[in-house]
C-alpha cells in the first residue's frame, strides 16, 4: 500500500487535468451540416440503375451551399424573376437558423434548433434524433408536400396554414402548439421551413438530373453539373439557367399558394336530415369513406387489412420501395432511414382533428384530400354533399358508442 | 491545516443563510429578485406562509447546527488538544430530548397545514349548500368546472364547457396552451393526462397539481388581478418537457365572455373566401 502508483497530490493534479480536458472537449460545438437526401438518392438509383458518383454528390452540395448557404450561415437564395422578399427575409432566416443563442439586442437565434430540429432534423428531413420514437413520423419538408392546408391537393400551403399549424399544433401527433411564442419568432420559423423545403426540392431535382434522368443529358457518374472552372462556356450558362429556372418554379409554387374558397353550407346543414344524408355518403360508394375509415369509423376499414398494398404515405413509399432485397434494406438502415410503418386512417370517433376542427378545415380536408397520403380529394362530390358528410363526421364523437366510459357510468347508475 | 477545516465549515451556515438573504432582497445581484413570483390569487398567501414558516424553522436549525459543528471542530482540534479522548456510553435523557423535539415539531407542521390542505383538496366551491343549508355536506351543489385541461406530450389541451356547463358535448370550445379565466371568481378546473405524468403549475397562483393519466382531478382557485402569467409543467415528462409552457390570461368577466365567444365563432367557422386572412 505504501507504494501507490501516484501520490495523493499527483492524483489531484491528474483529476484536475482530466476535468479541464473533459470540460473543454465537451463544450466544443459539433459541426452542423445539411444531410444529403440519401433516401431519394437510393430510390432513384434503384429505379434508373445508375449510381451517383462521389464527385456528383459533392457537386450537389456545392451548388446547394452557394444558393442556400449552410445551417449556421444561411442566406435567402437569389431567384430570377421572383421577389424572394415576399417569401422570406435574411433577418428572419438568421433568427431561425444557427446555434441557439441570444444576441446583444436580446433577440433569440437558433429557434429552429431549439424548437424543431430534434424531430424535423437540421435539414428538415424529418430525421431528427427524436423522430424514430414518434408515430406519425415528423414531416420531411423536402418533397414540398404538406398535409394540413387550405390549398388544392398538390399546391404548397399558405403562410397562414403554416402559422395555424404552429399556433394550434397537430392534435393527436407529437407536434405541439407553439402558441405562446411571439409572432415574430413564429414568422421566422415559417420562413425557415419554406427555406428548407425549397432547398430540399432543388436537391431532389439535382439528384435526378445528375443521375441522367433529366433534360440536360448528363452522362455517367463522372460528369458534374456545374463547376466554376467552366464558367465562361456556353454549357455552363445553359446549365445555370436551368438551375435558375427550377428555382423560379419552386419559388413560384410557394408564392402562388392561395387558400381555396369554402362555399357556405346548405340551409338544412346541422340538422338530423343533413347528418343522415352525410351518413349515406359515408357508407355509399360515392363517398367511399368506409373502405379506410371502417364500418363504424374507427379507422379500421378493409383497406387497412390489405397486406399486399398496405396504406403508406409518399415518404414511406419512396424510402421503402416494394421489392427491396436485403442489400437495399441494409443500405437504407445505414443512412438512418426510419423504419417502415403503415398508416392508420383516422378514428373519427375520438373528436381529434389533426388539421383543425373548424368546419372549414374539415371541408378542405375532404375536398382536397391530404397531400402525400392515401386520403383522396373528393373530386366527385358537390360542395353541399361535402357539407353533409362533414356534418355526419363531426357528430360521430358525440354518439353514445363513442363514449363507452360515459355509457358504463350511466348503466351503473341505473343498476343502483 | 488544523483549524482551517473548522473555518471552512463555518462558511456553510454563513453562505447558506447569505444566499437566501441576497435572493430575497429586491434588486440584488447576482440573484435579481429570485424570490417568489407575484401572487395574484386570493389564497396563495396561505401557501407562502406555510413555506415561510417551514423555511424559518429549518433555517434556524440549519444555522444553529452549522455553528455547533464549527464550534466542536474548533474546540476539539487534534493539534490543540493533547488530553486523551474520553469515551462515554451515552445519555438517555439527551436521546429522549432529540427524539421528542423533532417528533413534536413534525406533528405540529402536520396539523398546522391541515386547513390549507383541506381548502386546496377538499372544499371545492359550491353554487348552493343544498336542501340542508349547510356547506360541506353531501347534498351541496358543487361548482361545475369551467374548463378541462389535458396534459399531453408536450402541450396543454383545453376544453371549455359551453352553455350547457358540461364538458364533452358538441358546444365545447377547444383550445391549447392559452388559458383564459375571469378574475375574482371561483374557478374550478378538471385536470386529466393523456400519456405520462405531468404537473400543472401556476406559479402566480401558488397552485400545483400532479397529473396522472387515467385520473380525473379537480383544482380550484380565485385570481385577484388581471394580466398574463405563466403556465408550466412541473414534472419532468420527457424530452420536450420544456415545451409545455402556456399562458394564463386573467381578465374581467366581460373580456372573458367576449374572448370565449370569439373562439367559439372561429371554431364554428363555415365560410372562407380567399380575400381574408386567418390563423
Amino acid at each position: 500500500m505504501s507504494k501507490m502508483f501516484f501520490s495523493w497530490n499527483q492524483r489531484s493534479v491528474l483529476l484536475l487535468v482530466a476535468l479541464v480536458a473533459g470540460m473543454s472537449l465537451g463544450c466544443s460545438p459539433p459541426v452542423v451540416e445539411f444531410r444529403p437526401a440519401a433516401g431519394y438518392k437510393l430510390a432513384r438509383e434503384a429505379e434508373l440503375e445508375v449510381q451517383l458518383g462521389a464527385k456528383q454528390e459533392e457537386n450537389i452540395a456545392t451548388i446547394l451551399d452557394s444558393l442556400f448557404g449552410t445551417p449556421d450561415k444561411p442566406h435567402v437564395p437569389q431567384v430570377a424573376e421572383v421577389d424572394m422578399g415576399q417569401l422570406m427575409n435574411q433577418t428572419a432566416i438568421e433568427m431561425a437558423a444557427g446555434a441557439v443563442a441570444v444576441d446583444e439586442d436580446g433577440r433569440p437565434h437558433g429557434l429552429y434548433r431549439q424548437h424543431c430540429a430534434h424531430c424535423h432534423g437540421i435539414t428538415g428531413d424529418g430525421m431528427g434524433p427524436t423522430a424514430e420514437f414518434l408515430n406519425p413520423y415528423p414531416r420531411d419538408y423536402r418533397m414540398g408536400k404538406f398535409k394540413f392546408k387550405s390549398t388544392t391537393t398538390n399546391a404548397r400551403p399558405t403562410d397562414d396554414d403554416l402559422h395555424r399549424l404552429l399556433k394550434h399544433g397537430v392534435p393527436g401527433t407529437a407536434m405541439p402548439s407553439f402558441r405562446v411564442l411571439p409572432q415574430g419568432q413564429k414568422d421566422s420559423l415559417v420562413q425557415y421551413v419554406i427555406y428548407l423545403s425549397m432547398r430540399g426540392e432543388l436537391e431532389r431535382l439535382l439528384i435526378g438530373e445528375l443521375l441522367g434522368a433529366g433534360e440536360l443529358g448528363i452522362e455517367g457518374p463522372e460528369e458534374v453539373l456545374l463547376t466554376l472552372a467552366d464558367k465562361n462556356t456556353a454549357e455552363f450558362q445553359e446549365r445555370s439557367a436551368w438551375v435558375q429556372e427550377k428555382m423560379t418554379s419552386i419559388a413560384s409554387s410557394w408564392l402562388q399558394a392561395q387558400s381555396e374558397e369554402v362555399p357556405p353550407p346548405p340551409e338544412n346543414w346541422g340538422s338530423a336530415e343533413s347528418r343522415q344524408l352525410g351518413r349515406d355518403l359515408f357508407y355509399g360508394t360515392r363517398g367511399g369513406c368506409v373502405k379506410c375509415h371502417g364500418n363504424i369509423a374507427l379507422g379500421d376499414g378493409d383497406n387497412t387489412f390489405d397486406l399486399k398494398t398496405p396504406l403508406v404515405d409518399d415518404w414511406t413509399k419512396e424510402n421503402w420501395p416494394k421489392k427491396l432485397g436485403e442489400a437495399g434494406l441494409l443500405e437504407r438502415e445505414a443512412v438512418g432511414i426510419l423504419a417502415e410503418r403503415p398508416l392508420r386512417p383516422r378514428n373519427l370517433r375520438q373528436g381529434v382533428y389533426r388539421g383543425g376542427r373548424r368546419p372549414v378545415d374539415i371541408y378542405w380536408r375532404i375536398r382536397y384530400g391530404i397531400s402525400g397520403t392515401p386520403m383522396p380529394a373528393a373530386k366527385e362530390l358537390k360542395s353541399d354533399e361535402i357539407w353533409y358528410l362533414l356534418d355526419y363526421v363531426r357528430s360521430l364523437p358525440y354518439e353514445s358508442i363513442s363514449q363507452p366510459h360515459e355509457q358504463l357510468r350511466n348503466l351503473k347508475r341505473e343498476r343502483l | 491545516m488544523g483549524r482551517f477545516w473548522s473555518l471552512l465549515f463555518l462558511l456553510v451556515p454563513i453562505l447558506g443563510a447569505g444566499l437566501f438573504v441576497v435572493a430575497a432582497l429586491p434588486n440584488s445581484a447576482p440573484l435579481y429578485d429570485h424570490w417568489f413570483p407575484e401572487d395574484v390569487s386570493r389564497d396563495g398567501f396561505i401557501i407562502d406562509n406555510l413555506f415561510n414558516f417551514i423555511l424559518y424553522l429549518t433555517g434556524v436549525i440549519f444555522i444553529a447546527t452549522g455553528f455547533l459543528l464549527f464550534w466542536f471542530l474548533w474546540k476539539y482540534d487534534a493539534a490543540k488538544n493533547t488530553e486523551p479522548v474520553k469515551f462515554i456510553h451515552g445519555s438517555h435523557t439527551l436521546e429522549i430530548i432529540w427524539s421528542i423535539l423533532p417528533a413534536v415539531t413534525l406533528l405540529f407542521i402536520a396539523i398546522y397545514q391541515m386547513d390549507a390542505w383541506a381548502a386546496a383538496k377538499m372544499r371545492r366551491p359550491v353554487i348552493s349548500a343544498g336542501a340542508d343549508g349547510v356547506e360541506g355536506t353531501s347534498d351541496d351543489q358543487l361548482k361545475p368546472p369551467l374548463v378541462e385541461i389535458t396534459g399531453r406530450q408536450f402541450e396543454w389541451r383545453l376544453r371549455y364547457a359551453g352553455a350547457d356547463q358540461k364538458i364533452g358535448t358538441p358546444d365545447d370550445v377547444h383550445g391549447v396552451n392559452e388559458l383564459h379565466i375571469p378574475v375574482d371568481e371561483d374557478i374550478v378546473v378538471t385536470l386529466k393526462g393523456e400519456d405520462v405524468l405531468h404537473s400543472f403549475f401556476l406559479p402566480n397562483l401558488r397552485l400545483k397539481q400532479d397529473i396522472v393519466p387515467g385520473m380525473k382531478q379537480f383544482i380550484w382557485f380565485r385570481a385577484t388581478r388581471t394580466g398574463a402569467y405563466d403556465i408550466v409543467c412541473a414534472e419532468l415528462c420527457g424530452w420536450g418537457h420544456y415545451k409545455m409552457r402556456g399562458r394564463l390570461v386573467i381578465e374581467s368577466r366581460e373580456d372573458f365572455d367576449r374572448w370565449l365567444q370569439a373562439e367559439r365563432d372561429e371554431q364554428n367557422r363555415v365560410q372562407y373566401s380567399p380575400s381574408e386572412t386567418d390563423e
